[in-house]
């Protein structure tokens, strides 16, 4: 075997701002989250860079664009990013989305140069509902072996 | 108790070797199998010929001649690998039990499959195809695109009490895949980690034989607590004695990234916080499955010192469990010097990385440790992960992070901010 079969440690997530940021993840092959309007406490957007191109889009959660967008990333792309990099520190955001040597979050803003690209809010929209259900949820008493590979996150 | 000699039981380097063969073949994918890896996987049926075994592995040949397996084709060889990794646990446990003067453990009593409804089935099925996806393409070569949709599967998983081993199992390899995918090259797969959370990914997803259970009631006396956790679930361990055996007793919570440090211990399910000590004697009730408890009440007794418990019997865990990342034998030494980050007198190394962030380590501190609570873990290696310690007149424990999880109010106010916008989001 000749190698561990433990995940290398990695610092425990920090403190976003949840009030502007409720939610943001590292979703496959993409950074997308969830991000309060500045303006209007009743709207929010749905924000997402992909990982490699760094096309982003944002638009609100019935699929309105964001007026901030005018072919590069608005305010609320430019928080998501910020409280990504708060939560998960830069080096994994600026790694999941395949900016080199970006390792601060005005470092991995300035790296995003990809195109528009318009994409339904409805999936980022429903895993946010999910995120929300997993705090929900009942767990359970049952042994739990398989969380032996599992021992930071 | 002696020193553990760090010298390979007979046949461990053998199986490991053959485990090693087939990880290439499962992360350049199953569909294109070549070289020691096609040599490997065509062996297998001879391998595990006169085993109960060898039908299903004859059985997956032609699959895997094709490059064409089936769900059923790949869950033989997912349990073709865990045995020969059961192998290696049931040696490197005999090797460990000599060195800690403790009897080879005893084998729980086994059941009936556990049978699960229509509705059980059906995201089980969902979750074994995906896996063959995986395999076949290659676990290094896998697209984030095929990763995205099987988030859905989870979801269904995780809110179904039957499934939650499964759910938490697929939960954590999903996790791992959708922030490390793609792989710049494929050599940043992690061997064997990847090929180790597939296998047992496929054996969550798969028929398991119940362990035989009975009710309880009894006087735990606490030895320390373990935390596992990965991004959305944390499980909280309680090892100790029971009736002079070693028992353990396992509390599941599913998290968000946002519950930070001692919030996390809050999703818990009760009595968690209760049972989280190292020196009350606890009243506890509930379901006991061999070495598991499941503890459904809780009540402090009186103080008890954990130091002086010395080795005891356990038993050992069901088949389809048995691999040397589950090894995890309570030590206790009363007395300890670590040095040059080993621990001894056992001389095995610190698994600090073993130790969850949660515990407010100091750097360094565990380092001067002279009374040392841990599980003996092996991770190509022998090594003791500390769950408490005696440092000069400090108590090195998880204590503080339970104590604060306990005065907080339940719905935190992490909570709050998140469901007020969930609300606004589904009203919007």
């Amino acid at each position: 075997m000749g190698r561990s079969v433990i995940a290398g440690r990695r610092e425990l997530p920090k403190k976003r701002n949840l009030k502007k940021v409720p939610f943001v993840e590292l979703a496959p092959g993409r950074l997308q989250g969830v991000v309060s309007s500045g303006s209007d406490a009743k709207r929010v957007y749905v924000s997402f860079v992909d990982a490699g191109s760094t096309d982003f889009y944002c638009s609100t959660n019935n699929n309105r664009p964001c007026g901030g967008l005018r072919g590069a990333p608005c305010k609320h792309i430019q928080a998501m990013i910020d409280n990504a990099v708060a939560q998960y520190g830069g080096a994994r955001v600026a790694k999941h989305l395949g900016i080199a040597e970006a390792a601060d979050a005005r470092a991995i803003r300035s790296g995003i140069r990809g195109a528009q690209n318009k994409q339904p809010a409805s999936e980022v929209f429903s895993r946010f509902l999910a995120y929300l259900r997993y705090v929900e949820l009942d767990g359970t008493r049952e042994p739990m072996p398989e969380l032996s590979w599992f021992v930071t996150g | 108790m002696s020193a553990l000699d760090e010298t390979l039981p007979e046949g461990v380097q053998d199986a490991l070797d053959a485990v090693a063969a087939l990880d290439a073949g499962l992360i350049g994918g199953l569909s294109r199998l070549g070289g020691p890896a096609r040599a490997q996987v065509e062996g297998l049926p001879s391998l595990f010929a006169g085993t109960p075994l060898a039908p299903a592995l004859e059985r997956a040949a032609p699959g895997f001649a094709k490059g064409t397996p089936t769900d059923d084709d790949v869950a033989a060889l997912a349990a073709a690998r865990a045995s020969l990794l059961g192998a290696v646990h049931d040696a490197l446990v005999a090797q460990a039990c000599a060195a800690l003067g403790l009897e080879a453990p005893a084998d729980p009593v086994l059941g009936a499959p556990v049978a699960l409804s229509d509705e059980d089935e059906a995201p089980l099925r969902n979750a074994r195809h995906w896996l063959l996806e995986l395999a076949s393409a290659g676990l290094s070569q896998v697209s984030p695109d095929a990763v995205a949709p099987f988030a859905s599967t989870l979801e269904t998983l995780a809110e179904r009490p039957a499934l939650q081993r499964a759910a938490v199992m697929l939960t954590g390899f999903f996790d791992e895949l959708a922030e490390a995918l793609p792989l710049a090259s494929r050599d940043d797969a992690p061997v064997p980690r990847w090929p180790d959370l597939w296998m047992q990914s496929v054996i969550a997803a798969g028929p398991r034989l119940a362990v035989e259970e009975a009710p309880f009631e009894g006087a735990l006396l606490p030895l320390g607590v373990e935390l596992r956790h990965h991004d959305h679930a944390i499980a909280a361990v309680v090892h100790g004695a029971l009736d002079g055996a070693l028992v353990r007793a396992t509390f599941t919570g599913w998290k968000v990234d946002a519950l930070l440090g001692d919030e996390a211990l809050r999703v818990l399910p009760a009595p968690a916080l209760e049972a989280m000590t190292s020196d009350v004697a606890l009243a506890v009730k509930g379901v006991r499955r061999g070495a598991d408890l499941l503890v459904t009440e809780v009540k402090a007794g009186a103080k008890h010192d954990p130091y002086t418990l010395g080795a005891l019997p356990f038993t050992c865990a069901a088949p389809a469990d048995r691999h040397p990342v589950q090894i995890a034998i309570p030590v206790v030494l009363p007395e300890c010097r670590v040095s040059a980050g080993r621990v001894e007198p056992l001389g095995v190394r610190l698994a600090d990385e073993r130790v969850s962030p949660l515990y407010a380590a100091k750097k360094g501190q565990l380092e001067e440790a002279d009374a040392m609570i841990g599980l003996l873990r092996w991770d190509d290696g022998w090594a003791l992960q500390p769950l408490d310690a005696k440092i000069g007149k400090d108590r090195w424990s998880l204590d503080a992070a339970v104590t604060a999880a306990k005065k907080a109010s339940k719905t935190t106010d992490t909570l709050s901010v998140l469901t007020e916008r969930a609300g606004k989001l589904l009203r919007s």
